[in-house]
């Protein structure tokens, strides 16, 4: 078998370890990446759109806890 | 406890997303929903707001398998002694128990709380919202999760806010939290269906700290006299919330309501509904519950037929404990002292069957 040597061998090494750095990681920068492209973050994080969101949400739902209630629980 | 502001309630803090290891989990894989739609209606389709309740074992099972095993013994979770409670004292109809305890989930099933309710939102009972931005808490806070519930009495006894009645010592002098007696396994439950929260095994006791104040060479000699006579809280709590009658149904848009009848501060001493290894004492504290006969008389009439299966007058552990009380002055400050025992008079007609068994009778007060 034919060992590679000099600038080839050291350009496979660098290859090499790129690749399995990039297995290692792929699990991570994947799921950060989802969160970056999420729709939940970008909303959930935003409090002009939130702000915006929950108030238009409490003109049109109705009252949830009865005005009924009387004494302590 | 402020209330949260309605954007407050979801909004992620970015240091969930930077700092908290659950910030690296995709949301969708907690709380479903389709994380790549483009309007609020379509990402919100099959969203599951709190995916720790009733079962956490997807949620949190996964890192947290042990603590998740468990959880559904929690009484937190369970709300087993309610179950007990209301199943002692309903019909034995099938029909009119079943509306009994369908009326039970609507009413009283609504107060429990789950992982989600306690590491990382306010529990819904208390209108919910994240405590910091979605960040998870491991030790939750206590305004915001503890006596967010256990407001009306807790809350009001242990941080001395009933009016011209001092705070617990524990919490006045020392600064105490919750956690510092309720430990998180207790929380988490011990794989038993407890049916009643003084049966929890590693629930707190005074004895688990003052080991010596009811040694047999206790320095305290009143201590030494009444150790398995009477219990800590008889001579150590001074007065505290009793609420009596409840009544429950639907308003007219049909949401459920509750209402009692009224509230007092006072202090009872009364018989020990229920000696145990741990509380063998013939005297206890007994705090007057909301409860009455008609409580679901909304739903079901004479739903509650064995009402007097137990007494309304409950066994107590107010949470307001002082160093120095009126009962600790003298022997004559208790002994004699009539006025601090449950008589019969201080039960109504209508009740008295139930309570009978905690009733001091008149000969029986201490002289």
């Amino acid at each position: 078998m034919v060992r590679p040597k000099g600038k080839v061998a050291w350009y496979l090494w660098v290859v090499l370890i790129v690749f399995i750095g990039n297995f290692l990681l792929w699990g991570n920068t994947n799921s950060v990446q989802s969160q970056e492209e999420s729709t939940c973050i970008s909303c959930h994080t935003s409090v002009k759109e939130l702000v915006k969101i929950t108030r238009e949400i409490a003109a049109k739902s109705p009252p949830q806890k009865s005005a009924e209630s009387k004494g302590e629980g | 406890m402020a209330p949260l502001e309605p954007y407050e309630q979801v909004l992620i803090d970015d240091a969930f997303l930077e700092e908290d290891p659950h910030g690296e989990i995709a949301c969708e894989k907690c709380h479903g929903g389709k994380a790549q739609a483009t309007n609020m209606k379509a990402a919100h389709k099959g969203l599951v707001p709190d995916p720790t309740y009733p079962d956490p074992s997807k949620a949190c099972g996964e890192c947290h398998e042990e603590i998740v095993a468990t959880n559904k013994t929690s009484v937190h979770v369970s709300l087993n002694p309610y179950k007990h409670i209301i199943g002692m004292r309903a019909s034995t109809k099938k029909g009119t128990r079943k509306k009994v305890f369908k009326a039970m989930d609507t009413h009283c099933s609504t107060c429990h709380s789950s992982c989600g309710q306690c590491h990382v939102s306010r529990p819904d009972a208390a209108e919910g919202g994240f405590v910091e931005g979605h960040l998870f808490k491991k030790t939750p806070p206590m305004d915001t999760n503890c006596t967010a519930c256990h407001g009306s009495r807790v809350e009001m006894e242990y941080l001395g806010k009933n009016q011209g009645i001092p705070g617990d010592v524990h919490y006045t002098k020392e600064g105490m939290q919750c956690i510092a007696c309720h430990s998180g396994e207790e929380m988490h439950g011990m794989g038993k269906a407890y049916a009643s929260r003084y049966e929890v095994e590693n629930a707190p006791s005074c004895e688990g700290c003052h080991e010596d104040a009811v040694s047999p060479t206790a320095k305290t000699r009143t201590h030494r006299i009444h150790k398995e006579k009477v219990s800590c809280h008889a001579c150590h709590s001074v007065a505290y919330k009793n609420c009596y009658s409840c009544h429950v149904g639907k308003d007219k848009k049909g949401l459920p309501y509750f209402k009692t009848e009224k509230t007092d501060m006072a202090f009872k001493i009364g018989l020990n509904p229920h000696p145990s290894k741990n509380r063998p004492y013939k005297f206890v504290t007994l705090r007057h519950v909301p409860v009455s006969k008609g409580l679901f008389d909304f739903y079901v009439k004479d739903g509650l037929a064995h009402f007097d299966a137990l007494p309304t007058w409950k066994l107590a552990t107010p949470h307001n404990i002082q160093r120095k009380t009126p009962q600790t002055k003298s022997c004559k400050s208790c002994h004699g002292e009539k006025k601090l025992f449950l008589l019969e008079k201080d039960v109504t007609p209508e009740e008295r069957a139930a309570n009978k068994g905690v009733i001091v009778p008149d000969n029986a007060v201490p002289r």
